[in-house]
């Protein structure tokens, strides 16, 4: 990323965090002097909750298992493929059939 | 992993065209502890074993996961399976499938041993007939076991418990979830994995497919305190 680039990131975030403190200035402002902790935390709260996610963010980390020899069988490709050698070797289909993969390492 | 076993996955190979697929991606549980230890786990067991003759026709089906000695046994089955049925006119091929599969849940709903196949030698009259039936090395016979189904551990009480466990789960698989599959054979007629997926996912194994949460979404969502925290 160049540091043109960079610095307008910068610059943007900065006058998001600034929009909203001025915001909250604003709304403390119009409150008395002495008041309980929850009366405080309320307009905070509704700040926070009308600019920020209730949920929380989903992790774009894909889990991604290992890779791993899938047993000693001698697998076909696919199913087509079995059928077509059961054809010829007169032996039944085993098809071994899963959530996941048999060659993760997880599965 | 059961095909890590040489005697299983020789097994496999000398008497089955093997293939394996995947119906969907793993459900994965990764739990981080927050000071580098991170456990991953998957939630397995969503697993079938199908048998299928050469034109792909489903002949019967292993649900979920075995202990070993039980998974080979059953696939010896299923192998005299597919040659009994093989040893029949492909026009009669069907019935003689429907009423193994009627006969073997009719047993397991009776909590009865469901019968089995055995190889026998073929009696001397029978060999004397014919030129092809000297050739057929010995016949296979659908017998019945006595004695009422139950489970038979192998394992003594030094043995782990993650292995007793994968017993019971065996044990489930060849009454309650195999007394679902002979019953729906029975009744189906020909039909081929893609024909009968999803059913079995959903019926016998309870991992509903079509569901993002394979039906844990009211265990996962109903009772947690915190629903604004939930990510869907």
């Amino acid at each position: 990323m160049s540091q043109k680039k960079m610095f307008a990131g910068m610059l943007a975030g900065a006058m998001a965090s600034w929009s909203c403190a001025v915001t909250l200035a604003q709304d403390l402002s119009t409150l008395p002097q002495d008041m309980r902790k929850m009366s405080i935390e309320a307009p905070t709260k509704r700040i926070m909750s009308s600019s920020s996610s209730t949920t929380i963010p989903i992790s774009r980390d894909v889990f991604v298992s290992p890779k791993v020899k899938p047993g000693l069988v001698r697998w076909h490709q696919d199913f087509a493929t079995a059928c077509s050698a059961a054809r010829t070797s007169g032996k039944p289909v085993m098809l071994f059939q899963m959530m996941g993969r048999l060659d993760d390492e997880f599965c | 992993m059961l095909f890590s076993d040489s005697n299983i996955a020789r097994f496999i190979s000398e008497n089955f065209e093997p293939v394996w697929e995947s119906v969907r991606p793993v459900p994965t549980v990764r739990i981080d502890f927050g000071n580098g230890r991170v456990v991953t786990r998957t939630l397995h067991g969503n697993i079938a074993t199908y048998i299928c003759s050469a034109d792909g026709q489903v002949l019967d089906i292993l649900p979920g996961i075995y202990d070993p000695a039980t998974y080979a046994d059953q696939l010896q089955q299923l192998s005299l399976l597919a040659k009994f049925v093989a040893n029949y006119a492909p026009g009669s091929r069907g019935t003689v499938l429907a009423s193994y599969h009627s006969r073997q849940a009719s047993h397991l709903s009776e909590q009865k041993q469901p019968d089995r196949f055995v190889l026998t030698e073929i009696p001397k009259a029978l060999k004397d007939m014919t030129k092809a039936r000297i050739e057929r090395p010995a016949l296979i016979l659908l017998r019945p076991v006595p004695g009422p189904a139950g489970p038979v551990s192998k394992n003594g009480p030094a043995e782990s418990a993650a292995a007793n466990l994968l017993e019971t789960d065996s044990h489930f698989n060849e009454t309650v979830r195999r007394q679902q599959i002979h019953a729906y054979l029975a009744q189906a007629g020909q039909v081929t994995p893609p024909d009968l997926t999803k059913w079995l996912y959903r019926d016998v194994l309870h991992s509903d497919l079509d569901d993002p949460y394979l039906g844990l979404g009211e265990t996962l969502f109903s009772s947690y305190p915190f629903p604004e925290k939930v990510v869907r």
